[in-house]
């Protein structure tokens, strides 16, 4: 990549409330902030926790966009506007060409599970047939005249996007990107973990040697991306820069991730070549780490592989503990977790892990309540069901 | 760099090859469905007759029979298409791009469905997995042995053609040596409720496989978010972006996009006017696969000898004004 694009702002929608704020003070608290689930019927179902957005954020999110049937549509737009006047860029004259690059897993699609009631579907709607719609808000509150991507790759989306955005401005397409990634609580995905026996019934404890699952979650996060020349030419103050971002496809398995972390490996090995790092640069890790018993231990190992060595431990933490899985969101989250890391010299604990899996002593799995210290170089990988897998590397604003 | 076109895959219900593609959006007769029932059980959703386009039986694809059957159709198309695009060829580093805005959505509503009428726990764990836009995109990556970047793109029309301009990206950038972009739709009683009223819902797949060397190139010109009074101005800055002034124009534009799109057209002037193939009416509604259409019936105008163009501009537009813009160029001069 030519020139690093910065990145002006971040905002952040999630269980803890609305704000990249409360999303980053529930992480270095290290309190969860999943817990029973409310929004839909899970009395017969076997684990019934989950992440929602408590009624207060969402009676308050009616104060700052305007209603939509999808709720993603609304989180993913209240994380951009939050993003936006952190760059200290107008929503409704950007001054510059903005571009949309949204990551998502099931986008407007829960509009139709939330019909569930009594055993009847209750379909009022027909948002879930145009995935368009996920952008609907966004573009109510935002004047976007640029490219309009929606990005699907499963759990690897909020990368995706952010990949996709940084191409964009090192292309010269577009001077300011709005990047992210935005799911709601689904009964749908809550059903289909259920069936897999992938649930939690507590919490999700990621790296933890007896961790039993994940919990679907909801929210947004959203980064905005600019041309380092478009930052200084308004006097604006980086918060970031992306150094580097790699895809790989696992070209296995619908569900399971291949067993030796290839993608892991490939995507942290080619981001670093690709910015001219080594990995004794990379001062933490924002795992992936979504509590599963297949995935956790082979992203330890791969991690361990790609970054250890010479006894070097990467420091590793999942805030997916914290907040739960938000599928679509989730990479984008970390992207936001990973820049205040990177602001605030701070690289959050793993709060809900008890005793560390032994699959994981290749790597420096980080106690609460964090560690405070030099971050000059955060990697953030992400994979999910497809095998798609995208590494972002974020580095310090002055790096 | 500009993109060059290796190879292609055709699974529509117009056409199994380029030529065939071609020849119906040249001709320009608008699809006829074939009426069907669809029902949604256990919904408000009226039991409805729509005319819809199905396509051929996916063939095996590359002696892969065994496995695909176990896939959603929409993920079998998908696979059929790529078999023949990446023939033989067992080149190095090969991304995969797909869009489809339908890919799990009726395994969506299965699982949502059988959430609400059966017990907890019975929704079958095979479904799940496929209910999200990315099968068809995985599908292909795993049947393959695809390891480059995966990406699946979803949206309105133009995200078939967004798919182009990503896969041109990550060859420019050298994230990979060859690239699968390709597109894909079913037809499903979930679907039909946001049809558009004036197209055919289509199922099909297609897919270009991208390189550095071939005789058709697909090159990116522009995109962007359109109000109305913008168009004129999109459609003449491409057009003088153009290489080679257009001898065809390669339409997939949302309803309310075709009238502004062919005055827009007009106003430009040029011979181009006089063949505009709006690819959604003749060809079928693939969903966010239809932008891609338009690119493949372009590389066909351009690939296969006896249509004997060199040039075509292809515009796809989603309903919300999302504007994608590509020059498809053969070798030869017109």
């Amino acid at each position: 990549m030519a020139e690093a694009p910065v990145v002006a702002g971040v905002g952040a929608v999630c269980p803890a409330g609305l704000g990249a704020g409360a999303f980053w003070q529930a992480v270095t608290a290290g309190r969860p902030v999943t817990g029973p689930v409310g929004r839909f019927d899970v009395s017969g179902y076997p684990t019934g926790n989950a992440g929602e957005l408590p009624a207060a954020a969402l009676s308050e999110l009616d104060g700052l966009v305007p209603w939509h049937a999808s709720l993603a549509a609304r989180y993913l737009a209240a994380a951009a506007l939050e993003a936006l006047r952190d760059a200290g860029v107008d929503p409704r004259r950007p001054g510059s060409r903005i571009g949309v690059f949204a990551g998502t897993v099931m986008g407007v699609r829960p509009v139709l599970d939330r019909g569930i009631l009594r055993g009847k579907l209750l379909a009022a709607g027909c948002e879930w047939a145009d995935p368009g719609r996920l952008l609907d808000v966004l573009h109510e509150v935002v004047a976007v005249d640029g490219p309009s991507v929606i990005t699907a790759p499963g759990c690897a989306a909020g990368n995706s996007a952010i990949a996709l955005g940084a191409s964009a401005i090192a292309a010269g397409e577009v001077d300011l990107a709005v990047c992210g990634g935005a799911d709601e609580l689904s009964h749908e995905v809550f059903a289909m973990f259920t069936s897999l026996r992938g649930l939690s019934p507590d919490l999700v404890r990621p790296f933890d040697a007896a961790r039993q699952g994940t919990l679907p979650s909801e929210g947004a996060g959203v980064v905005v991306l600019e041309h380092p020349a478009s930052a200084a030419a308004r006097g604006a103050r980086p918060l970031a820069r992306v150094l580097s971002h790699s895809s790989y496809a696992d070209a296995y398995h619908m569900t399971q991730p291949r067993a030796d972390g290839a993608g892991i490996v490939a995507t942290v090995t080619a981001c670093l070549k690709l910015a001219g790092r080594s990995a004794a640069d990379v001062d933490w890790v924002c795992a992936h780490g979504s509590g599963t018993q297949a995935s956790d231990g082979i992203e330890g190992a791969a991690l361990a592989m790609a970054l250890g060595g010479g006894g070097r431990r990467p420091p590793v933490s999942s805030v997916k503990g914290v907040v739960g899985h938000v599928e679509g969101a989730a990479a984008a989250l970390e992207a936001v977790a990973a820049v205040r890391a990177l602001t605030h010299q701070f690289i959050p604990g793993n709060p809900t892990m008890r005793r560390p899996d032994a699959c994981c002593a290749g790597i420096d799995l980080v106690d609460v309540p964090g560690r405070p210290g030099q971050v000059g170089v955060v990697a953030s990988p992400s994979f999910g069901f497809g095998g798609a897998v995208c590494t972002v590397l974020f580095g310090h604003a002055d790096a | 760099m500009p993109s060059a076109v290796v190879g292609a895959g055709v699974r529509l219900p117009t056409a199994l090859s380029l030529a065939e593609l071609y020849t119906c959006v040249s001709l320009g007769r608008p699809l006829q469905g074939r009426p069907e029932g669809f029902w949604a059980p256990f919904t408000d959703l009226d039991t409805i007759e729509a005319p819809v386009a199905r396509c051929p039986e996916a063939p095996e694809a590359g002696g892969r029979a065994t496995r695909l059957r176990r896939l959603p159709r929409e993920s079998r198309l998908a696979a059929a298409a790529a078999a023949e695009a990446l023939a033989d060829r067992a080149p190095n580093v090969v991304g995969t791009v797909w869009a489809s805005s339908t890919a799990g959505l009726a395994e969506y509503g299965q699982v949502c469905t059988d959430a609400a009428t059966l017990e907890p726990g019975l929704v079958s764990p095979l479904t799940g997995p496929q209910s999200a836009y990315n099968g068809p995109a995985a599908a292909v990556s795993i049947q393959f042995g695809l390891t480059g970047p995966q990406l699946t793109l979803t949206g309105g029309y133009e995200a078939g053609a967004t798919a182009l301009v990503e896969a041109a990206r990550m060859l420019d950038e050298g994230r990979c040596d060859h690239v699968l972009v390709g597109g894909s739709a079913t037809v499903s009683r979930w679907r039909l409720v946001g049809a558009e009223r004036d197209t055919v819902p289509a199922e099909g797949a297609l897919c270009l496989l991208l390189g550095r060397h071939g005789t058709v190139t697909a090159n990116p010109l522009r995109r962007g978010r359109l109000r109305e009074p913008a168009l004129r101005r999109f459609v003449a800055g491409c057009l003088a972006e153009m290489t080679r002034p257009p001898q065809a124009v390669a339409l997939s534009t949302a309803a309310r996009w075709r009238a502004p799109v062919r005055r827009a057209l007009r106003a430009a002037g040029g011979a181009a006017m006089q063949a505009a193939w709006p690819v959604e009416r003749t060809a079928g509604d693939l969903g966010a696969a239809t932008g891609l259409q338009a690119i493949l019936a372009a590389v066909a105008g351009c690939g296969w000898p006896a249509a004997g163009l060199s040039s075509v501009l292809v515009l796809a537009i989603g309903d919300a004004g999302d504007a994608v813009a590509v020059e498809v160029l053969s070798k030869k001069e017109p």
